[in-house]
């Protein structure tokens, strides 16, 4: 089965800023039907959401901006990511692999920052870039 | 049933508090809180066995510092007694029965005795039972055998004591039994969950939830028939040999009760316990031979557990410490994860009541027949397996981290029970230890550390300190923050235990126990502050929960003939959901039900400001919501979280499902007044639909413009401004002007409504809303489009003076109820700002600038005036509005007013303004100052309008006091003034009551000083006129000539031709005019006033003017020689000459020259406007001689035309007016010299002689006559001369 990723950037106000679903690398191309998807999807949302406890208790008790696994429901690992910003990149995953999350992870928070040097975003609001996205979803192909 | 989510739980034993009916519930649980007390019994005080005392297994004489605890239950349900043979203190040992004597008063107590002895057949664990009957009264007899009667009088609880001391006993001696037969046991199987066999359907895994026994007071239970005890002990015994069961269980009850139900004959109809009876089956089967070796291989390993578990029920701590030590070696050596475990974790317990117990008695003194293994064990107790641990004296903090350590391995040896049995892990026991260490953790941490309070809490299983605190409400407990850091517990670790329990796992387990695990769990993590953890597991039992609400709905709905009690009992339920759901809510940062029952636009906009949470879970949960709440059915939270999911998330919802809920909130309403549950008067709308409001300004007849009494009454175009250009001026802008209703008036108002929803909204009727001063709002409906904004004109009548505000408007929106929907704020704000700056409202400006009162700001004020009369033009002499004048001409127009007001018009006052005056001609200062004098004079010094009211002062205009009634008539004449270039003008009459001067309420104190001054209103009304002033005689070719008589006439021809002038004069008008003219003047230069010293000198002045009308007009010149007004001496000739259209007429009049003094020449060029911004001059500086000459000419012209004016008459159309000379009247030097008289005269005159004419006289010949010359010096300066007398 293929490894799948749901990445999430929560703002400060737990509202979302960016969202996406990931599959992994090996099988990029499959695409399995939506409807049962769909219903998973809230269950990740809920995941990621409760796990932003967590995060909060976490970013304290360490100095790296990678907070690596902190929480886990099930067979679902959640890696937190905390900006400087204190927005939240949050990537719940069904595979451990610490290294390459973290590559993950450094080089969507470039692509976060870029984003928001951009003058017309304004913080704390919905990344709508398609740009973005598109990169972003070339950075997991590239290491996810 | 109860979870034993506690880590001592392991020692506790059950004991079920059952009512002997019929009891009231109060008393019921009075006497249930009364029992609780006596939950911990020491051994030394149990009464011992007299019989068999020191060889009793657990006799209580042995280890007198231990400690039976029990724990009583009103509750029992048989969801874990698959797990009773595995883990001893889930089994209810005993039964207490609760009886209250006040209901049997004319009763045999022993009845009621019997009743409960019946109803223990339910109970076929329980090995010691009592029934004690509460307060009987004096004449019952105590004559019931086995019946323990506690009186209520004297040391109650000294008799409550024993009784429970002895009670204890009984249940010691019946361990013993147990005991004895576990070890006779040849075989013991591993739990095994019931539901395993069956698909775990939700359903059938709440059936047995449903039969649970709840022993509720009123419920008497004869339908659910005991099953008898021989048969259910042999359905749940966990024996691999079927034949073997009734011998070999350990379930079974004290020999006494076991005999009495063995001889009921069992019940073949008892359906509900028919999947035990399969497990017990089919488990058996599924056994094979080798696994049936395996089980016996193990089994001494777990009996030696079970005694272990027994011993630490007993209290015997030491003896449970080696027992639990040798089963962890036996059950290590089988690899018997399972059963190691759970002897692992009674072990855990077993120490921390030793530590318990050295805290309280000092230090274990052993004595009597204890174990020297245990005096080597007491202190270390540490199982030899844990590699990790260090020898822990009791009492030290590394309790903290060796316990969970210890849990850690407990584990690992869960997790390693599927790869070594056949039997899955039983879930619940696995939970279960997650939640125990979690707790512990938990109540160290709120404790502050290890130490023996928290010791003896863990014992007692409670979290704090405090009054005994209900278990679910541990959310509401706040966990101090230095208590956690003391304490050296993280927060997360509590979280990581819990969340451990958390998981796909936990649907294996009943579905009321996953429901209070749930709980539990959540409870847990609130009080850690992972509140969205919390929500998450709160919306997890939630969805546990639907399942049976909607069975318990649907069995309400069929059995509704059925008594209340069971609409009642789930209503209690209903409400505990419904506060999980709010919290839930709360959590996921949907707005709670407080700004719901109050949306006014404060809370909602600080609600808005603190906005927060993730959109798509809000609206997850809030449809979860309200599937829960239509499960219940309950319409009012049913119809908050509709309505909270279309007004806060319509944005991310699709047009249909707005749709859809907008018509599912009707149908909720519809069906909740049906049901009697919604109040009609909710508030279903929380979006601010009304943007903003505005009065709109009313049209200029019925405007009311402010004055205050001491200014000027009126003001005029505005040109009492010395400055160009004013950056303050413009404050009397119409645009600031505040906006003031009038009492009694129609008023109108703008309102900009817009629709953020998906849909069409049709406002049935909608109102404006004020607050103040009464205002009688008019009902209007509209429909605002999807996605729209619409601005509609409200109306209404403000009923008395004042100060109004406007709050919003009032909205029924079709198939709701009316709402207030108050202004938006950002909006208003703005606005309201530029009207605090505006002239009125210090009051507002005062408010918005503390800018945090808020509320008050930015409501939009309005001040109200009392009634004001209402004038009308009824007529006017016009036609047409329009007026054709000739340039110069004087007219007059009539104008009649009405008073269509409801009160009198006691002031009127006039304002004019024209075309020329309001786009004056722009004057270049370059321009010299004699013609900036004509520009100015032009617009400024001739008005177009002049009223008779006003008097002379025609460029001023003043009020006038006159009385009008309501009703009445009263006409003003208004003189126009045919001016050349002026094609329109503005009559304006200022009207009002002043009677009644109003002083304004609105302002403040801050404004005193202005508020001395009474403001009183006027309205204006506006007469427009077109006006056309034609041109119809124009003068031109101006010149001036001289006039003298030079030449020697002789007296004679004179005469002559004065004669014939008369005849001629007489005749015909021969003679011109002008000669006629000239004719008189002849005389008055000729005659020659020596001794005035003054001689008349003429001349003649001449142009042409023509007559480009088509009618002839009548001119009249008037030449006043002598302006010095005397009346004796009127020295004015009048010349009148009519000039045919279209001819050009050659007028030449006689004027006197001129003489102006020096002082008068060089007097500066006025000006008309007095109040004109000086400007230097950029032209280059011009020499004081010309300078001088320039000024001589612009004097001797103005003098001129003071002297020469000229009127015209036309007398087909009756109209006259000036000519007007001045435009065209142009000097050169030349003429300019005509004009003045030289500045030196000489008077010649000849004494006794007769004077001809001009200086011609006749004298005598040859004869001296005495001619005096008079010379008269005009200049300022004396003057030398020089005679000479040349002949």
């Amino acid at each position: 089965m293929a490894a799948t990723y749901y990445f999430a950037i929560v703002g400060t106000k737990d509202s979302p800023l960016y969202e996406t679903e990931l599959t992994s690398s090996s099988k990029a191309a499959s695409n399995f039907d939506t409807t049962p998807k769909d219903d998973h999807r809230h269950l990740n949302q809920f995941i990621i959401h409760s796990a932003l406890d967590v995060v909060e208790e976490v970013q304290w008790n360490n100095q790296a901006l990678y907070l690596k696994v902190i929480d886990r429901f099930n067979e679902f690992y959640v890696s937190a990511f905390v900006t400087a910003g204190n927005a939240r990149l949050l990537l719940l995953h069904d595979v451990k692999s610490e290294d390459s999350i973290k590559n993950f992870f450094n080089e969507v928070h470039e692509m976060y920052i870029k984003v928001l040097m951009n003058p017309f975003y304004e913080t704390n609001t919905p990344i709508t870039s398609q740009q973005f996205d598109s990169k972003v979803k070339f950075i997991a192909r590239r290491f996810l | 049933m109860e979870l034993a989510i506690n880590i001592t739980s392991v020692c506790r034993i059950r004991v079920l508090l059952v009512p002997v009916g019929p009891i009231k519930k109060s008393t019921f649980w009075k006497h249930v809180e009364l029992v609780k007390q006596f939950a911990m019994v020491r051994l030394g005080d149990v009464t011992p066995d007299l019989k068999k005392d020191s060889t009793a297994m657990f006799s209580s004489q042995v280890f007198q510092e231990g400690q039976l605890h029990f724990q009583f239950l009103t509750s029992y349900s048989r969801d874990q007694a698959y797990l009773e043979d595995f883990q001893p203190h889930r089994r209810i040992f005993g039964v207490v029965g609760i009886m209250d004597c006040q209901e049997w008063k004319d009763k045999n107590l022993s009845e009621g005795y019997e009743q409960f002895v019946k109803n223990l057949d339910k109970y076929p664990t329980a090995v010691a039972t009592r029934c004690f009957a509460f307060d009987p009264t004096e004449n019952q007899p105590d004559d019931t055998k086995g019946l323990i009667m506690i009186p209520n009088v004297g040391n109650m609880s000294f008799y409550m004591s024993t009784m429970m001391c002895d009670f204890a006993s009984e249940l010691l001696s019946q361990f013993e039994m147990i005991a004895h037969r576990i070890e006779m046991l040849q075989m013991l199987e591993s739990p095994l969950q019931n539901n395993m066999l069956g698909p775990p359907t939700n359903i059938r895994a709440s059936f047995p939830s449903s039969a649970s026994v709840l022993p509720q007071p009123s419920m008497s239970s004869p339908d659910l028939n005991p099953p008898p005890a021989a048969n259910l002990s042999s359905a749940r015994m966990p024996s691999p040999v079927p034949m073997a069961s009734s011998s070999t269980s350990f379930l079974k009850r004290s020999s006494t009760s076991a005999t009495r139900s063995a001889t009921k004959s069992p019940v073949p109809s008892e359906q509900p316990r028919s999947p035990t009876m399969n497990r017990s089956y089919s488990a058996s089967n599924m056994l094979g031979s080798g696994e049936i070796t395996k089980t016996k291989r193990r089994t001494p390993g777990r009996i030696q557990k079970l005694l272990a578990d027994f011993y630490l029920l007993a209290g015997r701590l030491p003896d449970a410490v080696s027992h639990y030590n040798q089963a962890i070696e036996i059950c290590k050596g089988t690899a018997d994860f399972l059963w190691l475990a759970s002897a692992m974790e009674g072990q855990i317990c077993a120490m921390l009541l030793l530590e318990y117990l050295h805290a309280d008695v000092g230090h274990i003194v052993p004595r009597g027949q204890m174990s020297p293994e245990l005096r080597s064990e007491s202190p270390t107790h540490e199982p030899s397996e844990q590699s990790s641990s260090t020898p822990s004296n009791s009492g030290l903090p590394s309790s903290i981290v060796e316990i969970p350590q210890k849990y850690e391995s407990v584990m690992q040896k869960y997790a390693k029970v599927p790869s070594t049995s056949v039997l899955p892990l039983p879930t619940l026991v696995y939970v279960e230890a997650c939640i125990k260490v979690a707790r512990f953790l938990l109540t160290v941490a709120m404790n502050g550390g290890w130490n023996d309070k928290v010791v003896a809490l863990l014992v007692q299983g409670k979290l704090t300190s405090g009054v005994a605190e209900n278990e679910q409400e541990g959310d509401h407990m706040v966990m101090d923050p230095k208590m956690l850091k003391d304490s050296g517990v993280t927060r997360l670790s509590i979280a990581e235990w819990t969340m451990r329990a958390a998981g796909n796992h936990m649907r294996d387990i009943p579905v009321m126990d996953q429901i209070i695990a749930t709980n539990c769990m959540v409870s847990l993590l609130s009080v850690v502050g992972f509140q969205r953890k919390a929500a998450f597991l709160m919306r997890e039992s939630v969805q546990i929960i639907l399942p049976l609400l909607i069975q318990a709905h649907t069995k309400v709905i069929s059995s509704k003939h059925e008594d209340g009690r069971n609409g009642k009992h789930t209503g209690r339920h209903d409400k505990g959901i419904l506060l999980v759901l709010e919290r839930i809510c709360d959590s996921y940062g949907i707005e709670g039900p407080d700004s719901y029952t109050q949306p006014s636009s404060k809370s909602l906009r600080s609600k808005s400001a603190s906005h927060f949470g993730w959109p798509e879970l809000q609206i997850e949960v809030l449809r979860e919501c309200i599937t829960v709440s239509e499960a219940l059915p309950d319409y009012t939270s049913m119809l908050r979280y509709t309505t909270i999911l279309l007004r806060k998330m319509y944005k991310y919802i699709s047009k249909d499902e707005q749709i859809r809920l907008a018509s599912t909130i009707q149908r909720i309403v519809a069906a909740g007044k049906k049901a009697g549950h919604v109040d009609s008067n909710i508030n279903y709308w929380g979006v601010d639909l009304v943007k903003s409001i505005e009065a709109v300004k009313p049209i200029a007849r019925k405007a009311v413009s402010p004055h205050s009494v001491k200014r000027e009454v009126a003001v005029t175009v505005s040109d009492g401004d010395p400055f160009i250009y004013n950056p303050f001026s413009n404050k009397k802008l119409p645009s600031h002007r505040h906006t003031v209703l009038v009492t009694n008036e129609f008023t109108e108002f703008k309102v900009l409504l817009s629709n953020p929803f998906g849909f069409d909204l049709e406002l049935q009727s909608i109102s404006l809303s004020t607050s103040g001063a009464a205002f009688e709002p008019t009902i209007a409906s509209t429909t605002i489009p999807a996605n729209a904004s619409l601005t509609i004109r409200l109306t209404g009548t403000p009923k008395e003076a004042g100060k109004m505000i406007i709050k919003g408007c009032h909205i029924k929106i079709a198939g709701f109820s009316e709402q207030e929907f108050l202004m938006e704020e950002a909006v208003d704000r703005t606005e309201e700002n530029t009207k605090t700056s505006a002239a009125h409202g210090s009051n507002a400006a005062g408010q918005s600038s503390s800018d945090a009162a808020g509320s008050e700001a930015n409501r939009y004020v309005l001040e109200v005036i009392p009634e004001q009369p209402l004038l009308k033009i009824r007529e006017t002499s016009l036609l047409h509005g329009a007026l054709m004048l000739f340039e110069g001409e004087i007219s007059q127009i009539n104008i009649e007013l009405e008073n269509i007001g409801n009160i009198p018009v006691d002031f009127i006052t006039l304002s004019f303004s024209d075309s020329t005056t309001t786009n004056p001609l722009p004057i270049n200062p370059e321009l010299p100052a004699e013609e900036v004098y004509e520009v100015e004079l032009f617009t400024k010094g001739t008005p177009v309008f002049s009223w008779e009211g006003s008097g002379k002062e025609i460029a001023t205009t003043s009020g006038q006091k006159i009385s009008l009634p309501p009703g009445e008539k009263w006409s003003l004449h208004v003189n126009v003034f045919g001016k050349r270039h002026c094609n329109n003008g503005t009559i304006q009459i200022d009207y009002g009551y002043i009677d009644r001067i109003v002083s304004s309420e609105t302002l403040d104190e801050t404004e005193s000083q202005k508020q001395a001054m009474p403001v009183f209103y006027t309205r204006q009304l506006y007469l427009p006129l077109l006006i056309t002033v034609s041109q119809h005689l124009e003068p031109s070719n101006w010149d001036i000539l001289y006039l003298r008589s030079q030449s020697n006439v002789e007296q004679a021809t004179i005469d002559e031709s004065k004669k014939k002038d008369i005849i001629a004069l007489n005749e015909s008008s021969s003679l011109n005019p002008v000669e006629r003219l000239l004719q008189s003047v002849q005389a008055d230069i000729a005659s020659f006033d020596f001794d005035e010293n003054s001689k008349h000198d003429y001349c003649l002045v001449a142009m042409d003017v023509r007559n480009i009308w088509t009618t002839p007009f009548d001119i009249q010149f008037t030449i006043r020689n002598s302006l010095e007004n005397d009346p004796a001496n009127d020295d004015t000739i009048y010349f009148p000459v009519t000039i045919q259209p279209g001819l050009t007429t050659r007028i030449t009049v006689p004027v006197r020259r001129i003489y102006l003094s020096a002082e008068k020449l060089v007097k500066p060029v006025p000006s008309v406007d007095p109040s004109k911004q000086f400007v230097v001059s950029q032209a280059p500086k011009v020499a004081p001689e010309q300078e001088r000459a320039r000024l001589r000419m612009f004097w001797y012209r103005e003098e001129l035309l003071k002297r020469l004016t000229a009127t015209w008459r036309c007398s087909s159309t009756r109209r006259e007016g000036d000519l007007q000379l001045r435009s065209t009247l142009r000097l050169t030097p030349t003429q300019l010299s005509v004009l003045q008289k030289s500045d030196i005269e000489f008077l010649v005159n000849i004494e006794d002689s007769r004077r001809l004419a001009h200086r011609s006289f006749e004298v005598p010949s040859n004869k001296f006559i005495d001619m005096t010359i008079a010379i008269r010096n005009h200049r300022g300066r004396f003057t030398y001369m020089k005679y000479s007398s040349g002949n």
